[in-house]
């Protein structure tokens, strides 16, 4: 009995310590287990939830994205500046016209003039930021009315109980699940993640591989950077600073490791649930945020090596 | 008739430029050593470009004030980085101005920095952040507004509200920031007179108001109808901690309209829920009449006239009887 | 059996090894063709001289080096580290607890204690993150991004929030003190990066980076202890870090764990816009010490000219990123997936 469950363990580590996490936070806090709590502390992470899985498609073929927290702040500048003047629906496409420049140049750069995709990134991650400073200066910073406009809705409103964003994360990371599972697009992803010399070969155009998993990481970051700035319907051009951290530890927390073409959106989705419990369980015990910085970067580092100690176990078994 | 018009709008004019520099003079309150737009000041700015629109719109309106008066103003951003802050007041001194304004970022860090304006005779004036006790002596005048009074001000309105009794919950400002802590110990000190009022819990919300609602919906899981009242470091903070409640009510988490809030530093959400008696009280402290104010003594300190050692912005506290009297912030 | 080096920089002179000034100057020669920051360097000097008759005076000069010196102590300290094929994004965090030691330490049992035990302290912390990273077998960006993390919180935690002033005149009379203009902070610097570049190019250790860097299981065959050399350049990466709270505590007079917001970010960009490759295997420390003279060029002349420092982030990843264009079209190597 104790050998399968200690088999169970080791092949999915990242679950249990998930479980264990869960379990001694219940103990503490009882409250944590109620279904609102649930919800809110999933609503409270479903926009970075629904970034970490953009970047997941990006860590799968081997590279980062460290500008995504920029860019969240250049969305909600943009989705704000415009909302009261040109109403929700222009600002949601400018939002994602904006996102789509910054993949586009992201995907470029990195894809086809084959830069290092740390330090592009990094270099957009300044870039973008300044650009998301500089509009939030003379533009439009707050939305009169909020309540009486639909695009408070993406952030705070409820289908069936429960909260839009919940929904947008569950419905965008079963998608992306099945593009990776189902479609060639996603197969080829983890090729080009595993191999990518192996995968050109293979007639895969790894390239274009490249550009679109920046692509997707650039437009799921505007959609969770569109929920956050529909719940606070104000634009403070810093709104996304360190999320890229949060979400890419979210990504390797699940155990998706660098472009060994393992992990998967499931894992990441693991990997946010983690760092909202975590989170959540800190703040409810009353723990000043320091100490969420402590835990949850310690769990990171149990669970990277957790994960890579149970690979190793099973390529030796 | 028409060079009659001519003339009488040219004598207006000349009237009016005649007067301009009377107009700008009477809040000098003395003789300046030299004409006011021949001065050269300079600005150690704590920066923090992004998001905090305080701080942008107090730079835009001190830039405004300058060239209004055709004073130099040489700037230099920290871009919130206290070392950094320290480290350019060389590049101010270079410039050789007749004042140096600073808004520090680190009480204890900027001393330093302090003393070698002070050392190469250019008198220094502090704004909005006040320095630590050890380089008060190298400060000829501090301008701001009072956060400590701000805090009580808005603290003890909280406690009208409540009637005296109940449960706190309190969002604190950026820690190790003098304002915000000051703001705080502010309300631990009215607390402390009214033994009923009880501080559940304090947490950091960083002046933010995503973070003001997120930690409120977490106040509100632990402590759920228990919370009487909030007080918040500033009004983005307390605008998420009251979306957060409304969210709640409408759940059921909590009744509706229990709860009080009130916080200094009132922004233009706040002011709307002050205006509909959703919020107990506010205070008001403009970024554009905090930089008028203290860049006035600045003005004066680089004349050479004296000032007086503290010089505090008046911050009225808006409730929703007054609140119309009183202008929209526009931050 | 020969070690595959990687960099030609000693130039090969007969009948034995070349000198290390000969050898130093012939990689600093190098280097200036090898990395993008030397022209940019130069290009920005040019243009602020001509914006601002300030510019070029020792006293602003001086301020540049000043400034320059804090991220670039952690940049030429990462720097060995990334030729040998790793990242720290931690030492940001090592900097602001070496802050907090140095003042507590110095308030305790005084100023040379606090200054050996700070080193210490900061090294050890490196010496963690290389243990972490090589006995486990994990990528070092997660594992010391993450461990940054933890590290922010726990000198949060142990210190308190707020800023602790350091008794006695020691520290600030330190950093007052100026040599020929030149402050002690920049002669220590530049110092440290002679060092490191005598280290990198002249010891076993600095070959064996190299070829770690290059090919590690190349490496690993030809009987190289990888692990220690590693292990080593982590505790390096530590121990500049804390040399950068010991100056920043020189400007400051106290410490806090709030210091140095960001500083690993400004100093990976150096060590990268300095031309050392992320993947490993090449770098010179002359670059870095190009790539931190330019970003502080570029924030001084912006602030002489008046610029709003919110322009400074756009310019700032604009360059980086023309930069690593324009070095690609010279080099024509293609990156390897990373």
């Amino acid at each position: 009995m104790t050998r399968r469950l200690t088999e169970l363990f080791w092949r999915h580590p990242i679950i249990v310590l998930l479980l264990v996490l869960l379990c001694s936070a219940a103990i503490i806090t009882p409250a944590i287990l109620s279904v609102g709590n649930i919800l809110l502390m999933l609503r409270q992470y479903s926009a970075l939830g629904i970034m970490a899985i953009g970047v997941t498609f990006v860590v799968l073929c081997g590279r980062l994205d460290v500008s995504i927290g920029s860019l969240t702040s250049l969305v909600v500048v943009v989705a704000i500046a415009l909302h009261d003047a040109f109403g929700p629906a222009i600002s949601i496409i400018a939002a994602f016209a904006a996102a789509a420049v910054v993949g586009l140049i992201n995907g470029v750069l990195i894809a086809y003039l084959r830069l290092s995709s740390l330090v592009t990134t990094l270099g957009m991650f300044a870039a973008v930021q300044g650009v998301a400073h500089v509009l939030a200066v003379d533009s439009k910073k707050l939305v009169e009315n909020p309540d009486q406009s639909w695009f408070a809705f993406i952030g705070r409103g409820f289908v069936f109980g429960i909260p839009v964003p919940v929904l947008l994360f569950a419905a965008i990371a079963v998608g992306s699940a099945l593009i990776m599972t189902r479609t060639n697009f996603g197969r080829a992803i983890r090729a080009v993640g595993g191999n990518e010399k192996a995968a050109i070969y293979s007639s895969i155009n790894a390239k274009a591989i490249v550009f679109w998993s920046f692509m997707i990481s650039a437009l799921c970051t505007c959609v969770g950077g569109l929920i956050m700035a529909s719940r606070v319907m104000q634009a403070q051009s810093d709104t996304g600073v360190g999320l890229e951290i949060l979400a890419l530890s979210a990504v390797f927390l699940g155990g998706t490791s660098l472009g060994g073409g393992v992990g998967g959106m499931g894992r990441t989705v693991i990997g946010v649930i983690v760092l909202a419990a975590v989170s959540n369980t800190l703040v409810l015990t009353g723990a000043p945020a320091e100490a969420q910085w402590l835990v949850s970067g310690s769990i990171i580092i149990l669970a990277v090596w957790l994960d890579s100690v149970s690979r190793r176990r099973r390529l030796l078994a | 008739m028409k060079y009659l018009v001519k003339l009488a709008l040219a004598t207006m004019l000349a009237g009016l430029m005649a007067t301009a520099p009377g107009m700008a003079q009477d809040w000098l309150e003395g003789t300046p050593e030299k004409p006011i737009d021949e001065l050269k000041i300079g600005f150690s700015f704590r920066g923090g470009a992004g998001g905090n629109q305080y701080v942008i719109q107090y730079l835009e309106k001190a830039r405004a004030m300058a060239e209004e008066l055709g004073i130099e103003l040489v700037v230099v951003d920290a871009e919130d980085d206290p070392a950094r802050q320290t480290q350019q007041m060389p590049e101010l001194i270079a410039q050789q101005p007749d004042a140096i304004v600073v808004w520090a970022l680190n009480a204890a860090g900027i001393v330093p920095a302090i003393r070698q304006a002070h050392g190469a005779g250019i008198p220094v004036v502090t704004v909005v952040a006040d320095v630590d006790e050890s380089g008060k002596e190298f400060v000829t005048a501090h301008a701001g507004p009072n956060d400590t009074l701000q805090g009580t001000q808005a603290a003890e309105a909280l406690v009208e509200a409540m009637g005296g009794k109940g449960n706190v919950v309190a969002l604190r400002g950026p820690t190790g920031f003098a304002p915000a802590d000051q703001r705080h110990q502010a309300f631990l000190d009215v607390a402390a007179k009214h033994p009923d009022i009880k501080l559940l819990d304090a947490q950091d919300a960083n002046w933010s108001v995503g973070k003001g609602q997120s930690l409120m919906e977490n106040f509100i899981t632990r402590f759920g109808r228990d919370i009487d009242g909030v007080i918040s470091s500033d009004g983005y903070t307390g605008t998420g901690a009251y979306l957060a409640s409304e969210a709640a009510a409408k759940a059921g988490q909590i009744d509706e309209g229990h709860i009080k809030f009130a916080d200094p530093n009132t922004v233009a959400t706040a002011y709307d829920l002050i205006k509909d008696g959703k919020y107990s009280a506010g205070v008001l402290q403009l970024p554009q009449d905090d930089a008028e104010f203290s860049f006035k003594i600045a003005v004066r300190v680089a004349a050479g006239i004296e000032v007086p050692r503290y010089n505090y912005l008046p911050t009225p506290v808006v409730t929703p009887e007054n609140a119309a009297e009183h202008p929209r912030p526009g931050l | 059996m020969s070690l595959r080096r990687d960099t030609v920089d000693t130039p090969r002179v007969e009948g034995g090894r070349a000198s290390p000034l000969y050898g130093l100057i012939g990689g600093v020669w190098s280097a200036t063709g090898k990395s993008p920051a030397w022209p940019l360097l130069v290009i920005l000097c040019v243009f602020f001289a001509f914006q601002s008759p300030i510019f070029l005076s020792l006293f602003n000069i001086n301020i540049i080096l000043s400034q320059a010196a804090l991220t670039g102590v952690l940049a030429i300290g990462l720097t060995p580290l990334v030729i040998s094929g790793n990242v720290d994004f931690s030492v940001g965090a090592i900097a602001a607890l070496g802050t907090c030691v140095a003042v507590v330490i110095n308030n305790q049992l005084g100023f040379f204690p606090a200054i050996a035990l700070t080193l210490m302290v900061c090294a050890l912390f490196g010496l963690l993150n290389g243990l972490i990273v090589e006995r486990l077998g994990l990528s070092s960006i997660i594992v010391t991004i993450a461990s940054g993390t933890a590290l922010k919180g726990l000198t949060f935690i142990i210190f308190g929030s707020g800023t602790i002033m350091a008794t006695g005149s020691l520290f600030l009379d330190i950093g007052y003190y100026k040599v020929a203009g030149i402050s002690v902070s920049v002669i220590l610097f530049l110092l440290l990066a002679i060092v490191l570049a005598l280290m990198l190019r002249l010891t076993v250790h600095g070959a064996h980076t190299f070829a770690i860097g290059g090919n590690r299981q190349a490496a690993l065959d030809a009987g190289v202890n990888v692990e220690m050399h590693v292990l080593a350049n982590f505790a390096i990466s530590g121990l500049m870090a804390g040399v950068c709270g010991i100056i920043l505590v020189t400007g400051l007079g106290a410490g806090a764990p709030s210091l140095a917001p960001s500083y690993e970010l400004w100093a990976i960009i150096a060590v990268v816009l300095g031309g050392t490759r992320l993947a490993g295997g090449g770098g010179t420390i002359a670059g870095t010490v190009a790539a931190a003279l330019s970003l502080t060029v570029l924030r001084n002349g912006m602030n002489l000219m008046q610029i709003d420092a919110r322009w400074f982030l756009i310019v700032l990843g604009s360059s980086l990123i023309v930069a690593l264009i324009l070095d690609r079209m010279r080099s024509g190597e293609p990156e390897t997936a990373e």
